[in-house]
């Protein structure tokens, strides 16, 4: 009789349990999650594009293992070729009629703070986007459905300001800054960094991402007499400040902004001005792929063999790719700890309480932690110097929030 | 080289169907082709400088008498390109592009794009140069046409590549992606093309005018290039503890003058060192006198691809439009060995 009792309870949980699997919770069913968010597939920002590709790639690697908690997990993402509005229109489509479970992944400061209110009145959360302004990774309390995943731009701003502090104190500084939280965040970590400790910006010259040219700006910060520019730009913008300074016959110390620094990228600055890439310094927290460095390196099988099986037509040196990857594993790892009980509130919960120290593709010793007021996983960087073939790390672990 | 190679020139009254205003741009003077083959890979190498009017469209004939195969199934790769491209959008920057030579699925390219660069001709294969810069695909189409009638005497077939114009408004259909301007492309490509004989590959160029988008047809000049087979021969003459060592190195049966000649001698076959560098004489002839005992000797001539300003004017009567830049294939000859 116990026996039986005991039988028809086991049933009654299976039958539970698969009550459960049946989630109400959009974009989740018994076998599926639906993730969406949006790249620059498209546009003058299309090298930012191939982090969601790279990052497909790693959800179908990890679906040909079973899923997680039995679950396929589904990435659907749209080009809005790094326009805001069009990431508004596009991440509405994503949640009200895919009715996707979370936006994952949507690059561009402009573009998940245009996306961010809406997300977080809607309760949809908004996890490890590509951005490190202060207005996504310190509103937590505000907006708490919303975390980031690159490291604060006012830390790495901070860094370079401590590494002139620490090697160059009569540096002349010169900022070409894009006019968003990226550009802003960034100068204003330079600038806490050197105040009253020797280096002084004495220009600064801002543009619009909208915008089609900065050869007059980087006139004026040339004519400053500035030895040392400051890239706070995007990759279109960087490479065009790269060709005008070269024009110009300008030859200063420069540092430029990690969202700038993949391989490919680099390597037109190169091509373009290579008395300017050479010894130019920025700060990276995911390995290079293409760095000989990691070639017996775990990560980097792994990597090599997920772009072979599911992303064959993506390009392995790109770094981007790899990036995606980095973030995928983040919310691969997000989603089990989630439980098999998938519901936004507890993916948020999950998200707000990071500690994973091993992620394969970050650097050694780079850790995610995040916290109910804390969106910035990424807590520490390397600062690293651009030997013209590669980036070649010059630190040791430093502080990025 | 004092006399001129003379090559084997096709008659060319086949290009008077090209004929055009004769006036080239002073702006589109520097277009230039260089072609080499080592075993069944042969290498097309098409460079203007960035300075020139921007390219709307090459045309390169396969030399006379080259056999071509274009049976290879689509996505069959060929071959590898090598590009460089001045890039107006991002301040000029040079932006340097690698990819493969594949042969187009079907599909890749419309028919609309297709009959614009063949002029509506059928290509009897379509390749793409898939190449790749800042995150964004470019995907250049070559169309290949088999020629006939008296085009044919120009070659078996010919390549043609279009290009959209860069200096044309952003976001205007056709523009080049980044406004990128092609300065250096190189095709490598294997299996295609047979061994050429001693005739020309022809490149007709045509620039686009500055500015708005439309093709200067009255710009367009021709660049010729020639593989020509060399040779390099060697003797010795012993007079006591000294050796005399000569021969000549030739090019299309011509001296390769003022070549240099590198003199290698070793105590074994296996072993030679380079003991001198000698220059030859106007009819490509050198001689080299030592005493180093040897008693094994052999000479070496390198030369890269190079300007053959004789081929244009073996051309020039014959083409409609201005001949610029004419080209030689390079020689790497190792003479025998010869023994004191």
């Amino acid at each position: 009789m116990r026996r039986a009792a005991l039988v028809a309870l086991a049933g009654l949980l299976a039958v539970a349990g698969a009550a459960a699997g049946q989630s109400a919770e959009p974009g989740v069913t018994a076998t599926t999650i639906l993730l969406g968010g949006t790249v620059p597939l498209s546009g003058e920002a299309a090298a930012f594009g191939a982090i969601a590709p790279g990052a497909r790639a790693y959800f179908d690697y990890v679906n040909a293992r079973g899923g997680v908690h039995g679950r396929k997990i589904e990435y659907r993402f749209y080009d809005d070729a790094y326009n805001p509005a069009q990431t508004v229109q596009l991440t509405r489509r994503l949640v009200e009629q895919d009715q996707v479970f979370a936006i994952f992944n949507s690059a561009g400061t402009a573009q998940n703070l245009a996306v961010r209110e809406y997300l977080n009145a809607a309760r949809v959360p908004q996890l490890y986007v590509g951005d490190g302004s202060d207005a996504i990774g310190r509103g937590g309390a505000r907006y708490p459905w919303t975390l980031g995943f690159l490291q604060s731009y006012r830390g790495e701003g901070a860094i370079y300001g401590r590494d002139l502090v620490a090697r160059r104190r009569g540096a002349r500084i010169a900022l070409l800054l894009e006019n968003t939280e990226l550009g802003k965040d960034l100068a204003r970590g330079l600038s806490r960094a050197i105040a009253g400790k020797g280096p002084k910006v004495v220009a600064s010259e801002a543009y619009e991402f909208t915008g089609a040219d900065v050869s007059s700006q980087v006139a004026k910060l040339k004519a400053s007499g500035a030895d040392t520019l400051m890239l706070f730009a995007t990759p279109k913008f960087a490479i065009q400040a790269i060709a005008y300074a070269h024009r110009l016959g300008w030859k200063p110390r420069v540092y430029i902004a990690s969202v700038s620094i993949e391989p490919g990228i680099m390597s037109i600055m190169r091509t373009t001005a290579p008395e300017l890439t050479k010894g130019a310094h920025s700060v990276a927290f995911v390995k290079d792929p293409n760095d000989p460095i990691w070639a017996k390196d775990p990560a980097l099988a792994l990597y090599r063999k997920v772009m072979r099986t599911h992303y064959p037509a993506g390009k392995p040196a790109d770094v981007y790719n790899w990036y995606g990857m980095t973030v995928a594993w983040t919310m691969v790892e997000t989603l089990r700890a989630a439980g098999r009980s998938l519901t936004r509130a507890g993916l948020l919960k999950a998200a707000r309480s990071l500690d994973l120290r091993n992620n394969p593709f970050l650097l050694p010793g780079i850790a995610l932690r995040t916290s109910a007021t804390v969106s910035f996983p990424i807590a520490n960087v390397y600062l690293y110097r651009y030997d013209n073939r590669q980036w070649v790390r010059s630190s040791g672990l430093l502080p990025a929030r | 080289m004092r006399k001129g190679i003379r090559f084997g020139v096709p008659a060319l009254a086949a290009l008077a169907v090209l004929a055009l205003p004769a006036s080239a741009s002073a702006a589109y003077t520097t277009p230039t082709l260089k072609v080499s083959q080592s075993g069944t890979t042969t290498t097309l190498s098409a460079t203007v400088a960035p300075t020139d009017d921007a390219t709307a469209r090459a045309v390169i004939y396969a030399a006379a008498g080259v056999q071509v195969t274009l049976n290879q199934p689509p996505g069959t790769k060929l071959g590898t390109a090598v590009a460089q491209a001045s890039a107006l959008d991002l301040g000029g920057a040079l932006l340097p592009l690698e990819g493969d030579v594949v042969v187009a699925p079907p599909g890749a390219v419309t028919a609309q794009v297709q009959t614009a660069c063949t002029q509506g001709q059928a290509p009897a294969a379509t390749w793409l140069m898939s190449l790749q810069a800042a995150g964004q695909p470019l995907n250049i189409p070559v169309f290949v046409v088999l020629t006939s009638g008296t085009e044919a005497q120009l070659g078996p077939a010919k390549l043609i590549v279009c290009l959209g114009p860069p200096d044309i408004p952003a976001g205007a259909p056709g523009r080049a992606v980044f406004g990128a301007k092609l300065t250096e492309s190189t095709l490598t490509l294997d299996g295609v093309f047979g061994v050429a004989p001693l005739a020309p590959w022809l490149a007709m160029w045509t620039p686009y005018q500055a500015g708005n988008g439309q093709p200067n047809a009255a710009g367009t000049v021709a660049s010729p290039s020639v593989i020509a087979s060399s040779a390099l021969t060697v003797g010795r003459v012993v007079r006591g503890a000294r050796t005399t060592i000569a021969g000549r190195a030739t090019q299309a049966q011509q001296g390769l003058a003022r070549a240099n000649v590198q003199i290698f001698a070793g105590k074994t076959r296996a072993a030679l060192k380079r003991i001198r560098t000698v220059r030859a004489n106007a009819n490509g002839a050198y001689s080299f006198t030592t005493r180093n005992p040897g008693p094994f000797f052999r000479s070496r001539v390198v030369l890269p691809v190079r300007p053959a300003p004789q081929l244009c004017q073996q051309l020039a009567a014959q083409l409609p439009v201005p001949c610029v830049n004419g080209q030689v294939s390079g020689v790497s000859l190792t003479s025998r060995v010869v023994r004191r």
